[in-house]
């Protein structure tokens, strides 16, 4: 989980943003859709999963957008 | 025998529009944040009753005024456009006879959208050496705000109109190296104007944008660039027998400012080495990559080896290295 957050941290435009596993992403200030595409990118590479973006946005927090991908890998 | 870049002209339609222009058009969307990661603070859009053909005319003009070629010693006029005045005839024969190249000039369209300019000067290059032509003008005209929905405002706020010209001779100033260049045709419904041509003819139908209008897939085309782009810079780098840091600088097709960083990080170029202008004129399509050529020309930096990449609509791509005399 420490790892996903790390990674999900460095797509963003300020990559010291204050993130824990229970953050509300897609509600966030610093979320926005050309972000969402680059967390796409970021778990095909890293996870080696390719998500539909509208999936993305169905996650409520950071927690559940990694066990998805636990599942899923 | 060396092909080279001898001069570079550019021409932009005189309409603005600026970004406060967006934000009153659609005040419902919250496109200030968006705008800025694009990059984009205002774009040229050709008048009603312009097109491309004149826009390719007015820029050849200037190129032959500015670089001091006469127009009889023009023999081979190439014109990279996706916005066509016609489906025939093509747009370079128009353009032949309003600027007044001779009848022994040869004249012909490319149809290829972002990596447009690399392409056309694949074949100035070839051209060139082959002794086929001695002075090849390259035209870059564009339009595609004539493909885009009024109400599409992410486009909107992408793309803007211009044209560059390129005289491609025996000697000038940069000579042009070798040439990687790729296409893969499974991603052409990403980028795509469906209707109007042949296959789909264009529909009566307005009110929100369609297929009679530019289609893009931003996340998609951004996908397959992040995968495309470190390995066409990779191999262009070890087929010129440069690297990182033998080159001066890269200029790459300004699609937005948030992805070409995206790129910048991921090839791992350092910032002072990778130019972005885009400000004043907003994705130009094929004509991005001249644009910034030219500005840098003119800042008279010592630049001796330059990166040129263009990539997108096709899918295709290319790069190729240019070295100073």
């Amino acid at each position: 989980m420490e790892k996903f957050i790390e990674n999900f941290k460095k797509q963003l435009e300020d990559i010291d943003t204050e993130l824990t596993p229970d953050v509300d992403f897609v509600n966030s200030d610093f979320w926005d859709s050309l972000t969402a595409v680059t967390i796409q990118m970021m778990v095909e590479d890293e996870y080696g999963l390719k998500l539909d973006i509208r999936q993305i946005y169905s996650f409520e927090s950071l927690k559940e957008f990694y066990d998805y991908i636990k599942a899923h890998q | 025998m060396k092909a080279f870049i001898k001069y570079i002209s550019c021409y932009l339609p005189s309409n603005k529009l600026t970004n406060a222009d967006i934000e009153r058009k659609f005040p419902e969307w919250d496109s200030e944040k968006i705008i800025k990661k694009i990059g984009v603070k205002s774009r040229s859009i050709a008048a009603e009753n312009e097109f491309t053909s004149d826009i390719a005319t007015k820029v050849v003009n200037k190129l032959c005024v500015e670089s001091k070629i006469e127009k009889s010693e023009i023999d081979y006029l190439i014109v990279c456009t996706q916005s066509p005045d016609y489906f025939l005839p093509t747009t370079a024969c128009i353009v032949q006879n309003n600027v007044g190249l001779s009848t022994n000039c040869a004249a012909i369209d490319i149809n290829q959208g972002c990596s447009g300019y690399i392409y056309g000067l694949s074949l100035a290059k070839g051209l060139i050496i082959s002794r086929i032509a001695k002075n090849v003008v390259l035209v870059t005209a564009e339009m595609y705000s004539k493909h885009i929905h009024e109400m599409d405002k992410g486009n909107r706020s992408i793309f803007g109109d211009a044209a560059t010209a390129t005289l491609i001779s025996d000697n000038g100033l940069y000579s042009i190296g070798e040439f990687v260049l790729g296409s893969d045709g499974s991603g052409a419904q990403n980028l795509i104007v469906k209707n109007g041509a042949v296959k789909n003819a264009r529909t009566k139908e307005y009110g929100e944008p369609n297929d009679n209008f530019l289609f893009m897939n931003g996340p998609e085309i951004f996908n397959f660039t992040s995968k495309a782009v470190p390995e066409l810079i990779n191999e262009t780098l070890s087929k010129n027998e440069e690297d990182l840091d033998s080159v001066n600088s890269f200029i790459f097709h300004q699609a937005n400012t948030f992805m070409l960083e995206y790129l910048r990080k991921k090839i791992n170029i350092p910032k002072d080495k990778f130019i972005v202008d885009m400000e004043n004129y907003g994705n130009t399509v094929s004509s991005t990559i001249p644009i910034v050529l030219k500005n840098r020309i003119n800042l008279n930096l010592n630049e001796n080896k330059i990166l040129l990449a263009g990539f997108g609509v096709g899918y295709s791509w290319g790069a190729v290295v240019i070295n100073k005399k």
